[in-house]
């Protein structure tokens, strides 16, 4: 296959490092702009600057799409592959204000929520737990999520079979988004959120995205003044977080010290 | 004047290589800033929207695999 013509005259701004990737680059005829930067965006997980200017430059090229990207949620019939890139763009538009003001108003949460018990793909679940996580980023939208049943639907996907230490972080992070809210922290944890947290941990502590999420969580409640000694309580919970903390020595994850010290117990 | 559909093919050339790449270093992030900006002021207008959004699938197609 012929390389693409490397035009030079154009952006003159294009850095040598640039220039060079570009006659690299061989792939790029059979992907659209959008494949291609969804692609991006999944090759650079936990690069928050490349995610906020992706979901700004998505939704410049995709932004008049929200209302038809939900319809396909709601679809029958839809899919793995198209269900997982319709849910990749809407977690990366969410990140976007005006984006995230549009799927709101569109009927996304309930959307949402709704895709979270469709059996979903471990990445389709990420997906979606990050879309409604960055939708929760907005105080504005927690009363929404509640109303169309996110915090129970987001506890059972900790344990659905298709869930990953990923899904399970973003699913983590917008419970505690919800928890935040104090008038909401007692309905996070009626849902039994503590125990499926601490199982979540307890799976696999050394991931560092979520050993942050799981102890955010944990200090969430602890800020709420919820009683952390229901939390030390819970079966595994000490051991899963002292397992967090020493397999993550050097992250954010020693910094979380919302439980009472194991020898209060 | 830039020659606007070879730049942007180009720019997305380049993101795509920088995604492929099996580890990706602070130079793949800068890089991926860097044509993101670019790409970002250059789509203002419903042509180059279209050259980026649909080359050659449409918006209803299956993610890539790479």
């Amino acid at each position: 296959m012929a390389r693409p013509r490397i035009c030079t005259t154009t952006f003159a701004a294009c850095t040598p490092p640039l220039l060079t990737r570009m006659t690299h680059a061989h792939t790029w005829q059979a992907e659209n702009g959008v494949d291609i930067y969804l692609h991006v965006l999944d090759s650079f997980p936990d690069d928050d600057r490349i995610a906020r200017i992706g979901g700004k430059f998505l939704s410049r090229i995709t932004g008049d799409s929200i209302e038809e990207l939900i319809a396909i949620l709601r679809e029958k019939g839809v899919s793995a592959a198209q269900m997982e890139r319709t849910l990749a763009l809407l977690a990366s538009l969410a990140i976007e204000g005006k984006s995230m003001e549009d799927i709101v108003h569109n009927g996304g949460v309930q959307a949402l929520v709704d895709a979270l018990e469709l059996g979903l793909s471990g990445k389709a679940l990420e997906n979606t737990c990050k879309a409604i996580a960055r939708i929760a980023a907005n105080a504005r939208n927690i009363q929404a999520l509640v109303d169309a049943g996110a915090i129970g639907a987001l506890v059972t996907s900790l344990g659905s079979s298709g869930a990953t230490s990923d899904s399970k972080a973003q699913a983590i992070e917008a419970l505690c988004r919800i928890a935040a809210n104090s008038q909401y922290t007692e309905a996070v944890v009626a849902a039994g959120s503590i125990p499926a947290v601490v199982a979540a941990l307890a799976s696999d502590p050394s991931n560092a995205g979520l050993a942050a999420a799981c102890l955010k969580f944990f200090t969430t409640l602890q800020k709420n003044n919820f009683d952390m000694d229901t939390v030390a309580a819970t079966d595994g919970a000490i051991a899963a977080v002292v397992s967090a903390m020493a397999a993550n020595p050097s992250s954010q994850v020693s910094s979380h010290t919302s439980l009472p010290p194991p020898c209060s117990h | 004047m830039i020659h606007t559909a070879s730049g942007v093919k180009n720019l997305l050339a380049a993101l795509n290589a920088a995604a492929d790449q099996e580890e990706h270093g602070e130079e793949d992030a800068d890089l991926v800033m860097r044509a993101t900006k670019v790409l970002g002021r250059v789509a203002r207008t419903g042509d180059i929207i279209r050259e980026i959004k649909v080359s050659s699938r449409s918006l209803h197609a299956p993610l890539s695999t790479h």
